[in-house]
């Protein structure tokens, strides 16, 4: 059994329970297993993007140096930092590498965190939990796991962008990537590749223009529905939002008979590892996975 | 011994920060010298003869010239030394442009280094003496690796001169990858109607042995002397007895890609590139072939009227020595596998340049008509992206090819004229049309035919249904593009061949970061090597058109008959020199040597046998890397003996 240091982010305790809960369970099914650092703070968002004030970046090295504390007080630890989201994986990724490079940037933001105690020294890594299932845990030890093969579930993976870029945050190749395939396969599932498969979902235009959001959606949807896809996965929680309550909107907007259900990878995991359904949180779906459950008739 | 010291201002490029005046007053003082002069410059006529008159008056017998750097005017002054009867090694030239006067700002600054600079020379002149040059023996036969239009241009420039020459193939056949396109730009001449007549010259020349399925795998020797072994690879079909019946095609069980055609179509395991081919004779593949051990087909041989198929031919390893060699083994392009934003070369209807040039090509698998790959549907709308792969430092090439610009244009050019209703499509960062002619053509292309111009490049491709979604953008009007197109066409660059690679290798050639061979000097010695006697031609060097590759192969081959015309050549003096009574054999210097001058001989010394290191003079370039490596002491760098550089050391330690 390893322990791995996680950092959930806002998301995972608000819209997108049924994400984290079922990744916990399936990682301590995979012997894996992940650990919640505590106290954390938010990862920074876009905040961290800004070139010019290192005080934005604040709050991601004090999560880095939270974990760090956290992988000390661990037993049978690696020096990595776990997440699920790929925007608090891409926030993090991207400033550990900065300081890295750059030590004087960590000086100057280590001042600020020195009254706490909670200085940081560039020496954590960070992965998201797809990484660990494909490097550190293998697909095949995965399939192992399956006791009820996803028969019948025909997926799309969808990655979005920050699962890919930018280039010191991408966990595959950005062109052409293939850890959810991997994944979904090995679950049992057959795999619809869609060429929007990192078509923008809209992101946080749904807070300002939401017409730019609903075009996106249904693009992803549309390419997805034609090549016979009847599920998508994903490992964003902003394009699983953005992705099934768009489609909700277009059904009631235009009439729109037929959706899929938007399901994250660690949900199909632990529906093909016989977790108890609930932990998934299908409820929050604005898209009932549960119907696609029904009709595949699947126990 | 007396020493006359002159300093050149070189107009303004020395005088502008180097007080000479107070360069010359420091030098008057200094053991032996008898004149100092100043000159504005000192390489003319009268320069030269002030520095003649001197050696008479004065009797000098060291000459120190502080001027610009011993590459570019070194001979000069050797030779007015030589004129007057001195030996021209008892010249010191002093670098107080390149390595003084244009690195530096501070005119007192620079003429302190200037000064102390001219004082070491000076005092290093006491030490020096005067040195012999060696003579060597030269083949006047020269080797031109690789067959395509610069190695047959240089072959012929060759030959022509009334030299033998060896021109090694290692496909079946010559001409390379202009023998692939179907017209040229900016004429629109058919490339096999100009190529082929020059093929059949090479065949026909009795100056020319031409070794097709043929490869160097040797290279041995230096400049006049150098021996090659040449491994010919067996036909299986006799040359001179095929009658190019064609017979033996329809019989042959074995189907694979024609690499001629880009492996747009197929062909048999017994074959012919292309009509025109030279050698004009078939060839069997023998990794494809049934016939070749062990035996379980033999129907071409069944049907072989004049009996030319022998399958037991074995590779031959040839020995042979040439004056000089011309290095012409051209490029490959970027893989558009490496393309992922365009499908990794996943998608079927994506091509290459290459690829489209044989689709365009009357002799190609659709006889100039031009059809997808993916259904053989004629496309209505094709887009050309430039720079594919290309000017791309953080993913792909950095570097521009220069020659696809004009090579999209005028593909989307031929298409609209077989197609005047159909849409062609460029998407470009700029259109570089750097040759006589290609603006006008571009031009032409843009205005006259319709030919539409993008400025953007495509993020991504994407198959969708039976169509290819292309996104992009116009950065004139700062639009996002989304348009379909029936094929993509990708203008992919250049990147050295295999051959050019492995050729580098053997030759101890040195590269460019992306495997280009380097030039000796990128603009006065465009042809040359770091290996003397060693020259390149065409692409090997960098990617470049045909006219370009053409007239550099000529002047390839003017430098080989150059060597060639010689009965004895010349080396350099200053050169590594082995003192025997102190070298021990250790073999430290023969592993330093970077040319493979040295090596270890026996020697009888008081009745017994040693090993010491001996070198080669021909080869060595005088790097002074073994004599630096030598724990001993007991290689002299000849010019640069210790005694001197202490001497040198000295006068700068001093201030």
């Amino acid at each position: 059994m390893v322990n791995y240091s996680y950092f959930p982010g806002c998301n995972l305790k608000t819209n997108a329970k049924g994400f984290e809960k079922s990744a916990i369970a399936v990682s301590k099914k995979l012997e894996a297993e992940l650990v919640e650092i505590p106290n954390w703070n938010c990862c920074g968002t876009v905040h961290t993007m800004t070139a010019d004030n290192l005080m934005k970046r604040i709050a991601p090295v004090r999560v880095l140096a939270r974990s760090r504390k956290h992988v000390e007080e661990l037993e049978n630890s690696s020096q990595d930092i776990v997440t699920l989201c790929s925007m608090c994986n891409s926030t993090l990724k991207i400033v550990n590498s900065e300081v890295l490079v750059d030590p004087e940037k960590l000086e100057v933001i280590n001042f600020q965190l020195e009254d706490d105690e909670e200085t940081y020294s560039s020496d954590m890594e960070v992965k998201h939990f797809l990484e660990i299932l494909r490097d550190n845990i293998g697909f095949a030890k995965i399939a192992n796991k399956v006791v009820k093969p996803l028969k019948g579930f025909k997926v799309t993976p969808y990655y979005g962008c920050m699962l890919l870029h930018p280039e010191e945050a991408k966990i595959d190749d950005e062109e052409m990537p293939s850890v959810l395939e991997n994944l979904i396969e090995s679950l049992g599932a057959e795999v619809v590749f869609s060429p929007l498969f990192k078509y923008c979902c809209g992101s946080y235009h749904i807070v300002s223009d939401e017409d730019i959001v609903t075009r996106q959606v249904q693009k992803i949807i549309d390419s997805a529905m034609i090549r016979g896809a009847n599920a998508l996965a994903v490992a964003c929680p902003l394009c699983a939002y953005n992705l099934d309550q768009q489609q909700k909107m277009l059904m009631e907007k235009t009439g729109k008979k037929e959706a899929i259900p938007i399901f994250y990878f660690s949900q199909l995991m632990a529906l093909a590892m016989g977790e108890p359904v609930e932990i998934n949180h299908f409820e929050d779906h604005k898209i009932d996975p549960r119907i696609l459950l029904k009709e595949l008739k699947f126990k | 011994m007396k020493v006359g010291v002159y300093l050149c201002e070189c107009g303004s490029n020395i005088a502008g920060t180097v007080d000479l005046e107070k360069v010359a007053e420091s030098v008057k003082d200094l053991p032996n010298v008898e004149v100092s002069r100043i000159y504005k410059y000192k390489c003319s006529e009268p320069g030269q003869e002030l520095i003649k008159e001197d050696i008479d008056e004065f009797n000098l017998d060291r000459i120190v010239v502080a001027a610009c750097s011993p590459r570019m005017h070194e001979p000069t002054f050797r030779t007015v030394l030589e004129d007057k009867g001195l030996n021209p090694y008892l010249l010191e030239m002093v670098n107080i442009r390149e390595q003084c006067s244009w690195v530096h700002k501070d005119v007192e600054k620079g003429t302190e280094k200037a000064a102390a600079l001219v004082k070491g020379a000076v005092l290093k002149s006491a030490a020096i003496k005067p040195l012999g040059r060696k003579k060597v023996g030269v083949t006047s036969k020269a080797l031109v690796i690789g067959g395509g239009i610069a190695g047959i241009q240089a072959a012929l420039d060759i030959a022509n001169t009334g030299y033998e020459v060896v021109l090694v193939e290692k496909d079946s056949t010559i001409g390379g990858k202009m023998a692939q396109l179907d017209k040229t730009f900016p004429t629109l001449d058919c490339s096999a109607c100009i190529l082929s007549p020059k093929m059949v010259e090479v065949s026909r020349h009795p100056n020319i042995t031409l070794l097709a399925n043929s490869e160097v795998t040797e290279v041995d020797g230096f400049i006049g002397n150098f021996k090659v072994k040449i491994r010919r690879n067996p036909r299986y079909v006799i040359e001179d007895k095929c009658t190019l019946c064609d017979d033996c095609v329809p019989v042959c069980p074995v189907i694979v890609h024609h690499e001629f055609n880009e492996k747009l179509a197929p062909r048999r395991a017994i074959y012919i590139s292309y009509p025109q081919a030279i050698p004009a004779s078939y060839i069997i593949d023998p990794k494809t072939c049934l016939g070749i051990e062990p035996l379980v087909c033999s129907k071409c041989k069944d049907v072989c009227e004049p009996e030319a198929i022998d399958f037991d031919m074995q590779p031959e390893i040839m020995e042979e020595e040439f004056g000089a060699i011309v290095v012409a083994t051209g490029f490959d392009t970027y893989p558009i596998e490496n393309l992922g934003e365009y499908g990794y070369g996943s998608i079927h209807d994506v091509v290459s340049g290459l690829e489209f040039e044989r689709l365009i090509s009357a002799g190609g698998p659709t006889e100039g008509v031009i059809r997808r790959p993916s259904d053989g549907k004629v496309p209505k709308t094709i887009v050309f992206i430039h720079c594919a792969g290309s000017r791309d430092p953080a993913k792909h090439l950095p570097h521009c090819s220069r020659i696809c610009c004009m090579y999209s244009t005028k593909h989307a050019l031929m298409f609209k004229q077989l197609d005047p209703d159909a849409l062609a499509i460029n998407f470009y960062i700029d259109i570089r049309t750097g040759g006589k002619d290609y603006e006008e053509f571009y031009q032409r292309a843009a205005e006259e035919e319709n030919v539409m111009f993008i400025r953007g490049k495509v993020s991504e491709l994407i198959q969708d249904v039976d169509k290819i979604l292309v996104r992009g953008v116009n950065t004139l009007t700062a639009e996002s593009v989304e348009l379909h197109a029936d094929l993509v066409v990708l203008a992919t660059g250049m990147v050295p061949s295999e051959g050019t690679k492995e050729i580098s290798k053997i030759l101890k050639l040195s590269t460019d970061i992306i495997g280009f061979v380097r030039e000796a000097h990128p603009k006065l010695k465009p042809v040359e090597t770091a290996i003397t006697g060693v020259f390149v031609a065409g692409t090997a060097s960098g990617p470049r058109d045909i006219p370009d590759t053409v007239s550099q192969a000529g002047r390839a081959a003017v430098k080989a008959c150059n060597i060639l015309a010689q009965k004895e050549l010349e080396v350099e003096a200053t050169i590594a020199q082995v003192d025997e009574l102190l070298c021990r054999g250790c073999g430290f210097c023969v592993e330093s040597c970077p040319y493979g001058a040295i090596e270890l001989k026996a020697i009888d010394r008081y009745g017994h046998s040693y090993e010491i290191a001996s070198v080669n003079e021909a080869v060595c370039k005088g790097c002074g890397s073994c004599a630096a490596a030598c724990l001993n002491g007991a290689i002299n760098h000849l010019g640069y003996t210790d005694s001197q550089i202490l001497n040198l050391i000295q006068a700068l330690s001093e201030g």
